[in-house]
């Protein structure tokens, strides 16, 4: 028994995925991380592997978390904190992160790790959800490791970044003149320079605290964090191919999974776009945009960031019900993606149905 | 009204619902003290607003429920006659714009508002 299935339990996300969660309702911890490992070996960027892979080692990760936890309470010792912190990130846990990064800083106000920490981990969630609070906590914290630490290259690194993406030229400007000074390895910093180019020349820049909140309300960032060539910030990567696809789409629609499909671009562009009556070319027109990809957009540009007031953390799709049926919207990866459906589909099972299609390529998973 | 909400509070454990009117005027709420009702209601009419126009402008008019999911909760906006019911949950719940609790909800609330709702 489980041979034959143990055959196919590679052939698709959703096969593994399946075949896990068996697993782990029969309480088969181990051998449910061991289908999702192999599983993560064939489809590394496969969210619902990657999800359930979290759940196993959140639980795994247990009996270490109250051992530190217990050493921070009787000998407050750096090392601990450092552990505990890191523990939690590596269990994509911000919210226990932060609070524990937050009680280091408060117990052990001569070292800078603890704000490098601190602002590191608020740089990631303001690029995330482009919130200022969380801008001007990065800034704070980033700026006080910095001055804790006259030699630390890390939050001066961090900061360049930051003043990057939201375009603070003159800050730029003079952090890559202290990194210049301060770094060992001149030729390290060769990509930095050749990605700051020629924006060094600004005169005169807003205030910090103007640019954050500018952000927040146009809700984009001036550049992309990937374009910062000098980032070691670890990110759970998921890329949707772009050559791969366009054939996944015309697929699922073909196949009567979805009645409209479009995928954008993190610049709004059409990557790809299938109705029932064929493909429509990607060159589309961009600035008056009908259909789907105007309700896409919508939902990016206009209703998220009035959402994000609501303080939900970061947002994972947009359903939307009426008399023409239903309407999933969400981010897979690096791509915008919203389908149309009949009103009997279950939204949450397209849902699921479309980051595994769209994860695994060419659609060749499909079970 | 209240009774209504309270009650959909209590059924599906969600933290907080508000009756919205489509201007953004509050109609009522049963949510945590302290909570910023003028802005929650102001939000969710605008949300509704921004997507009811691009799905008239798209020929996708009839807009019943649209459901924000994210990290760590899920806004739900409901039709209910001639205001919105917007309800606010917890990330770990599976309860989505479909449930039968909400829906039933919006219903009572339209009926109490003395219309029915033409739409699905």
């Amino acid at each position: 028994m489980g041979r034959l299935t143990d055959m196919f339990a590679g052939k698709s996300v959703s096969a593994c995925v399946e075949r896990a969660r068996r697993k782990m309702a029969a309480g088969k911890l181990e051998d449910a991380y061991r289908v999702i490992e192999k599983g993560l070996e064939r489809f590394p960027n496969s969210t619902a592997l990657m999800d359930l892979n979290l759940s196993i080692r959140r639980a795994r990760a247990h009996s270490k978390i109250r051992q530190l936890e217990m050493s921070i309470e009787s000998h407050q010792s750096p090392r601990a904190f450092e552990e505990l912190v890191k523990l939690y990130q590596d269990l994509e846990l911000p919210a226990e992160a932060l609070r524990r990064a937050a009680a280091y800083a408060e117990n052990h106000p001569e070292l800078d790790s603890p704000h490098l920490m601190l602002g590191s981990m608020y740089l990631e969630m303001f690029f995330e959800e482009l919130r200022a609070r969380h801008g001007h906590k990065a800034h704070e914290h980033l700026l006080r490791a910095a001055a804790l630490n006259p030699m630390a290259i890390q939050p001066r690194l961090l900061l360049a970044e930051l003043y990057f993406c939201i375009d603070a030229r003159r800050s730029l400007s003079m952090m890559m003149r202290a990194l210049e000074q301060m770094s060992p390895d001149q030729n390290a910093l060769e990509p930095a320079r050749a990605a700051v180019g020629d924006l060094e020349d600004a005169e005169k820049e807003d205030s910090l605290e103007g640019i954050f909140e500018r952000i927040e309300v146009h809700g984009a960032l001036s550049r992309a964090p990937e374009l910062w060539p000098l980032s070691k910030r670890q990110k759970r990567g998921v890329r949707v191919q772009e050559d791969n696809a366009d054939p996944a789409v015309q697929e699922l629609v073909a196949s009567g999974a979805m009645d409209e499909l479009v995928l954008l671009r993190r610049d709004g562009t059409v990557l790809s776009h299938a109705t029932p009556t064929g493909m429509r070319p990607p060159e589309e027109d961009e600035d008056k945009p009908a259909g789907l990809v105007d309700v896409v957009r919508t939902v990016a540009t206009k209703v998220y960031p009035q959402a994000r007031e609501f303080d939900l953390g970061k947002f994972e799709r947009c359903t939307i019900k009426g008399s023409f049926g239903n309407l999933v919207i969400g981010r897979v990866g690096n791509v915008l993606t919203g389908a149309r459906t009949a009103a009997s589909v279950e939204p949450h099972r397209l849902w699921d149905r479309l980051r595994m299609e769209l994860e695994g390529g060419s659609g060749e998973g499909t079970p | 009204m209240k009774a209504i909400l309270k009650e959909l509070n209590e059924t599906i454990s969600s933290r907080g619902c508000l009756v919205v009117a489509r201007d953004g005027m509050l109609v009522a709420a049963e949510v945590e003290p302290g909570t910023d009702l003028d802005r929650l209601s102001a939000l969710g009419a605008a949300i509704v607003t921004e997507v009811g126009e691009c799905l008239a402008r798209t020929g996708m008019e009839g807009l019943s429920t649209l459901e924000i999911a994210a990290e760590h909760g899920k806004l739900i906006l409901a039709e209910a006659g001639p205001t919105y019911l917007l309800v606010l949950l917890g990330a770990r719940l599976e309860i989505g714009p479909g449930s039968i609790e909400i829906k039933s909800a919006a219903q009572r609330l339209t009926r109490e508002a003395g219309l029915h709702s033409t739409k699905q």
